[in-house]
């Protein structure tokens, strides 16, 4: 139980040095209300901003207000609508907080990297089975050949291959953006090629390792039919590095999605990171990696438990 | 099964090739015959190695210098004939400048920054790796904290915003690599250290009265070389992979350098009209990785106890 | 731009020929198709009324927030939209009747009293709104004068008052007293079309506005009646993906479609591209007096430097534009002179006078020239590595760069840079003109910055010269021919000196399905009502 503890005191550390470095980088680029308004915006506007925003208060000061507010789950307000425009010496009643904005991108995300992996599992777990069942056949070929090309591909260009080929040369599905059942598709079949691959051969390397055990010989020697054997035994004792695995992938879903988001123009928290570093909204960029670094952070914690849960062979407390 | 959960990563295995290192011996030849054998790998060591003579010797054999401006020849298909009677392998881009050369010169950029991001990852996580697996202590207990920490955090975003901050170009994708990937190194070779502890040929150095430095880095290292050289071959895939979306972006390597995620990115306006602008790099970089996925495979087969007498014997 | 000069005095305009026979089809009907999808190529950064302005912040925007005047799209005059006429009391005012029976979507009257506010608000110096990139020489403050009728004054005179007056959008002043936050993101107007949502990160869209004035008025502008019952702007920022959703049918229209692009829509099926000049111009600037390697000062390297430059290459390279005339604005713009010519590219010439300047000991070979585009201006990356190259051509070297906009802004102030070496900077860079006046272009480029107060109008230029100041300071205060003579001279005058080398007009496409006929002006606006589906 110690473990445990300590475990999640480390991560919420963690987070908490993430968010002190994203704040005191993003001080580094110079004036943030410069970079924010542009060199069209007029002294008194710049002005306008630093003051709502309490940029003229010595860093430290902004510093500790921030950790403070962040603590109450304030991450500040955007600059967004504030770009122009400061008719109030108020910001917080014209801005948006970046928390509500990060929250509404939230779920999109989460619906494109659920799909990925709901894609993703069945078919490497399925493929990886195929492949270690059969070892050395055509199957296994072919399966490791798919699960390479999968880990070899560059995901964005794989995602502006599938709208030229399927979006505009056969029109079947949409070139982007956020609606109906088809929209999903194609971002989430970019999305699941690297997760395919990898599970496809942790999968088929766990499995080779259970099936060569002698409970399976036994089983065989017993008459039980192979199924049930690889889909009972043999892929129920291989489910721990595939679950490892499984969640290993769905960090790197969260933030591989900011460019297919990008790709397919997907409002999703990737899109807005992307969109929020372009316009050098520094409160938006600071609460949006906040978030990703938390539910990454918190992937990894629940997988690095879950894991030693289900395999108690692992001593807890090791490595650190 | 890995003793460790984030070492399934990369597909290593800790023990691989420890118990057995100091048995069985293999010439160069038997490797050598075991790739020619296999030959797929063959193919990806020949594709790596062309990759490398063209990264080196760009300026000889790029048939066209990487930049400049023709404005004569330009978005020519693949294997036209441009005004002057130049030959274009894979066409030109919008300046009218070969694409087979800018992929070259592009090799180059990309091939270097995965090289040298995983060179310096891998150097500073097996030294503090090893240190921290042999001496043990505080020390490792710090080190690997960080390890932790540094592992959970999303890497890529992290890429991202740093190089927001400091600017993209070729050092500083470098430097951002190097601090974002030693971490795997580190644990990887922490978890081999461990092992050779009690190992009797680290025991027997022990007894002679070696130094412990001595220990880690001339006796310990060269028999874990092994697992750290496929998780390097494996980090140069993922490191070029990464400066392919770091440059997509506008974060990573900054113009005229050829680099081939910048090539994808500036091709991807004309994908209708030169479908070749966007293909042939991102096909170019699919063949890099993929083939370094190859040999990683291949070393890792090859250095397995249980799988080593099969390849190595041909049987 | 053939938008024709502003009268000064009495304009009141009667209405244009053309809307009095639009008005004959202004018949009140329910729109006969559905919802018209618009591909735009970025996210606005609010809706706020004095958005409208520029077309770029919030693409669409018209539909729901209307201006008291406009410029017609065909024949560049001012037309009556919110006002139904105007008049010139003198250099600093201009009067407007303002048009009967219309109300804001709010259900509130636009009286002329919500009419003064709105002006007021939105061009107050205290708001400090992005609009007063066009403000003019005074603050524009508005009072009503009576139930009917609005004066607008500016607190100098200001010859192109009516101008500015073109670019507001009038909006509710109830919402500003009652609930101000959602002035930004909630825009409330008058105009054919009623604001519905803005899903962040994707579209924001309007619906059709069934007590829209102009269904009843006779001179109501546009080339159709609303025929759209709904109107959707989605934010796609990669080009190869709005042209795509125009090439499945998933949208009407898109923006900026590239060259190619365009060139494919002129003989495809179901789509069109249709291309038109705007008012936007493509220049470099290079580094003269401030803080500038000493080099630059010498003209024999200025002249070297423009004559080194295939403007027509990069025109043909940039795709959609034209060879400017030599001068930053359009034939037309008062002050345009037609003395002068484009530079001649001239690599031979540019060598010898390298040469010349190497032999009077000018160090020649150390130079290196920084190129820098932000990465927000289309085809920018093409356009600086080519010229780099032609550069290099000459012989003179040069680092090229393109730069987010938190790298390049503050690049773009010669402010900060008193503690650096002498910069050598060529800033590729796109700026627009509607004003039909060199005062704009001349100010903003060649007027000697403030050091000290880096955010006046001419914060980017990198000239200082007494005697030009002196005499464009002249030049912006005088109306009529003499300041078309005054502003000729000054043209003349910084086009010997090769300080700025213009690229590049740039015309805009846009992809529209076919069966839609779209009409529009030099600022590229998109209204339903200029969307005119074939019968």
């Amino acid at each position: 139980m110690a473990y445990f503890v300590k475990r999640i005191v480390n991560s919420i550390l963690l987070l908490l040095l993430t968010v002190s470095f994203v704040f005191l980088a993003g001080r580094l680029i110079g004036d943030p209300a410069l970079n924010m308004l542009g060199p069209g915006a007029s002294d008194l506007a710049l002005e306008k901003l630093r003051q709502a925003a309490g940029l003229n208060d010595p860093l430290w000061q902004q510093y500790f207000r921030y950790i403070g507010n962040l603590l109450q789950g304030d991450f500040g307000v955007s600059y967004r609508f504030g770009f122009s425009v400061l008719p109030s010496e108020d910001l917080a009643a014209i801005g948006q907080p970046v928390v509500a904005i990060v929250l509404e991108r939230l779920p999109a995300t989460f619906l494109l990297a659920a799909v990925a992996l709901g894609l993703a599992v069945p078919l490497g777990v399925l493929m990886g089975v195929a492949a270690a069942a059969n070892p050395r056949s055509a199957i296994d070929r072919l399966v490791s050949a798919i699960a390479l090309a999968g880990v070899s591909i560059v995901q964005f260009w794989l995602g502006l291959m599938l709208i030229v080929l399927f979006a505009v040369q056969l029109g079947w599905l949409p070139t982007g953006g956020y609606g109906d059942a088809r929209h999903v598709i194609l971002p989430a079949l970019t999305l699941a090629a690297r997760p395919i691959g990898r599970i496809a051969q942790i999968t088929r390397s766990a499995m080779l390792d259970e099936l060569s055990k002698p409970y399976v010989v036994t089983g065989r020697a017993k008459g039980l039919s192979e199924g049930r054997i690889v889909f009972l035994h043999a892929l129920r004792n291989a489910a721990v590095p595939i679950i490892t695995m499984i969640g290993d992938e769905l960090s790197a879903l969260l933030t591989g999605a900011i460019l297919v988001e990008k790709i397919f123009a997907w409002p999703g928290i990737g899109l807005l990171i992307i969109d929020s570093l372009s316009r050098s909204d520094l409160p938006l960029i600071q609460a949006s990696i906040a978030v990703v670094a938390a539910l990454v952070v918190l992937v990894n914690l629940l997988v690095d438990l879950a894991y030693r849960v289900v395999n108690p062979r692992i001593r807890l407390g090791q490595g650190g | 099964m890995p003793a460790d959960p984030s070492l399934s990563r990369v597909g290593i295995d800790v023990g691989v090739g420890l118990a057995e290192s100091r048995q069985a011996r293999f010439s160069v030849a038997d490797y050598a015959r075991a790739v020619v054998q296999d030959k797929i790998t063959l193919l990806a060591v020949v594709f790596l190695v062309f990759l490398a003579l063209f990264s080196v010797g760009a300026e000889i054999l790029a048939p066209f210098p990487p930049t400049g401006l023709n404005l004569a020849d330009r978005m020519l298909p693949p294997g036209a004939i441009g005004s002057k009677g130049a030959f274009y392998l894979l066409g030109t881009d919008e300046l009218g400048r070969d694409l087979f050369s800018r992929l070259i010169y592009g090799a180059r950029v990309s091939v270097s920054v995965g090289v040298l991001g995983a060179v310096v990852s891998c150097a500073l996580g097996v030294t503090t790796g090893l240190t921290a697996g042999y001496f043990g202590g505080l020390y490792e207990d710090i080190i690997m904290r960080l390890v932790d920490g540094m592992l959970s955090l999303p890497s890529l975003l992290v890429a991202l915003f740093v190089l927001f901050v400091l600017g993209g170009g070729y050092v500083n994708l470098i430097l951002v690599f190097s601090v974002l990937h030693w971490m795997v190194f580190c644990r990887l070779s922490r978890g081999l250290a461990l092992d050779a502890r009690s190992a009797t040929y680290v025991q027997a150095a022990r007894t002679l009265g070696a130094s412990r430095l001595r220990i880690v880095f001339r006796h310990i290292l060269p028999n874990v070389m092994a697992p750290i050289i496929v998780l390097f071959t494996l980090e140069i895939a993922i490191l070029i992979l990464s400066e392919a979306s770091l440059s997509f972006l506008g974060f990573g390597v900054q113009p005229p350098d050829p680099s081939w995620g910048l090539m994808i990115a500036d091709g991807r306006e004309h994908i209708r009209s030169a479908w070749w602008l966007v293909t042939f790099p991102g096909l170019a970089i699919f063949l890099t990785a993929l083939s370094l996925n190859l040999v990683a495979n291949w070393v890792r087969a090859v250095t397995d106890p249980v799988q080593r007498w099969r390849w190595l014997t041909g049987h | 731009m053939t938008k024709s000069s502003s009268v000064v005095g009495t304009a009141t305009v009667a209405a244009a020929a053309a809307a009095i026979v639009i008005s004959a089809l202004a018949v009140q009907a329910e729109p006969s198709r559905g919802t018209l999808v618009v591909a735009v190529n970025q996210e606005p950064q609010d809706l706020a009324a004095q958005g409208a302005y520029k077309e770029i912040n919030a693409p669409g925007l018209r539909n729901v927030l209307e201006t008291l005047i406009a410029v017609d799209p065909v024949s560049g005059e001012f037309i009556p939209v919110l006002a139904t006429a105007w008049e010139r009391i003198d250099g600093n005012t201009l009067r407007f009747t303002i048009r009967d029976g219309v109300t804001f979507h709010d259900g509130t009257d636009m009286t002329a009293e919500a009419v003064a506010e709105s002006i007021s608000w939105v061009w107050s110096a205290e708001n400090a709104f992005t609009i007063q990139e066009y403000a003019g020489p005074g603050e524009i403050t508005a009072v009503a004068i009576d139930d009917a009728t609005v004066e607008v004054r500016s607190s100098e005179p200001d010859p192109l008052l009516e101008f500015r007056l073109s670019l507001n959008g009038i909006s509710s002043p109830t919402q500003l007293a009652e609930d101000p936050a959602r002035h930004f993101d909630t825009p409330i107007g008058t105009g054919p079309y009623a604001f519905v949502e803005w899903q962040h990160g994707q579209y924001w869209s309007a619906t059709y506005n069934p007590d829209w004035w102009g269904l009843s008025a006779n001179d109501a502008y546009g080339t159709s009646t609303p025929a759209f019952s709904d109107l959707k702007f989605v934010f796609r920022s990669e080009d190869a993906a709005r042209v795509a959703m125009v090439e499945s049918g998933e949208a009407q229209l898109a923006m900026f479609p590239s060259a190619d692009d365009c060139a494919r829509g002129m003989d495809a099926e179901g789509f069109n591209c249709v291309t038109g000049p705007s008012t936007t111009y493509l220049y470099g600037r290079l580094d003269h007096s401030l803080h500038a390697d000493e080099r630059l000062a010498d003209p024999r390297i200025r002249e070297a430097v423009f004559s080194a430059i295939d403007i027509a290459g990069i025109v043909d390279l940039y795709g959609m534009a034209s060879v400017p005339p030599g001068q930053l604005g359009p034939k037309g713009t008062i002050g345009f002179n037609d003395a002068v010519k484009p530079y001649a590219y001239d690599l031979e010439h540019a060598m010898a006078l390298l040469d010349e300047a190497r032999a009077d000991g000018v160090d020649v070979d150390g130079l290196e020239i920084e190129i820098v585009g932000r990465d927000t201006t289309p085809r920018i990356k093409p356009i600086v590595e080519a010229l780099g190259a032609m550069l290099g051509m000459a012989g003179i070297g040069t680092d090229i760069k393109v730069q987010t906009p938190a790298e390049f802004n503050p690049r773009v102030r010669i402010t900060g840079y008193s503690n650096e070496p002498g910069r050598q900077m060529m800033q590729v860079h796109v700026k627009q003109n509607p004003s039909g006046d060199y005062g704009l272009l001349l100010l903003s480029n060649y007027a000697c910055p403030n050091i000290d107060d880096p955010t006046g109008p001419s914060r980017s230029s990198v000239y200082c010269d007494e005697a030009f100041d002196a005499k464009l300071f002249e030049a912006l205060a005088s109306f009529g021919e003499e300041r078309g003579e005054r502003m000729r001279e000054l043209v003349q005058y910084v086009h010997d000196r090769h300080l700025i080398v213009p690229l590049a007009l740039l015309d805009r496409g846009h992809l529209v399905e076919a069966g839609l006929e779209f009409t529009f002006g030099t600022d590229h606006r998109i209204q339903a009502v200029y969307l005119k589906p074939d019968a």
